[in-house]
């Protein structure tokens, strides 16, 4: 089952990369690390190195969001100067993409977030998690840190 | 008279188009200063500094991940 979600979120990464110029690597990842999908062509232990990178990112923005003392965060840019890196998550699952130093941060986000809706509306379709409680698919960057249910 | 004119609307022109210029090159350089930007589930975002804690753990994570993709 996950097979065929793998399969749409590799379309959907196609699809993004085809509106999206500005995107130099992208993957989909569930919230655990698993990889399912990415642009590397062939390049798995980049990919795989890419993905725990990402879960990375999930943790700090989480332990940001703490120390801050805010409500979730659902989407996160981080600019390096030399690049910029987008983490877009639901409830399942999250993508990351890296671009250069001057990108169009509000595209690169809706191209991200069109990318990760169609992921979670084949996994639907395929009775996988994709929603929250409340139906609409958003969720939080990073999971719960009480352990409660996304 | 007219050439004066003309001259005092091609001076203001001139200094508007400066300041213009100098703030698409500042906000230019703003967006390839490093930082982070979060966004928040009520959709308000926050720009961190990179001198700020968070901001520079977030940062190593990220300028891994560009190293990493660009290999």
């Amino acid at each position: 089952m996950e097979l065929d979600v793998s399969s749409t979120a590799r379309d959907a990464l196609q699809d993004l990369l085809d509106v999206s110029p500005q995107v130099e690597a992208a993957l989909v990842i569930t919230r655990d690390g698993t990889l399912l999908a990415d642009s590397l062509e062939g390049r798995t232990a980049v990919a795989q190195r890419l993905a725990k990178t990402a879960v990375r990112l999930l943790e700090e923005a989480e332990r940001a969001r703490s120390e801050l003392g805010r409500e979730p965060v659902t989407q996160c840019e981080v600019a390096t100067g030399d690049g910029h890196v987008f983490v877009v998550s639901d409830e399942a699952r999250v993508v990351l993409a890296v671009t250069g130093s001057e990108p169009t941060v509000g595209l690169v986000f809706y191209d991200l977030k069109t990318a990760l809706r169609a992921v979670r509306e084949a996994a639907t379709a395929q009775g996988s998690p994709s929603t929250n409680g409340n139906g609409n698919g958003k969720a939080p960057l990073a999971p719960n840190p009480a352990g409660e249910k996304n | 008279m007219a050439r004066k004119r003309r001259n005092v609307a091609t001076a203001l022109a001139l200094t508007a188009g400066s300041a213009a210029a100098a703030l698409v090159i500042r906000k230019r350089q703003d967006r390839r200063r490093p930082h982070v930007g979060l966004y928040f589930e009520d959709g308000s975002m926050v720009s961190l500094p990179e001198s700020s804690p968070q901001a520079t753990r977030l940062l190593e994570a990220g300028r891994e991940a560009v190293a990493t993709a660009r290999g």
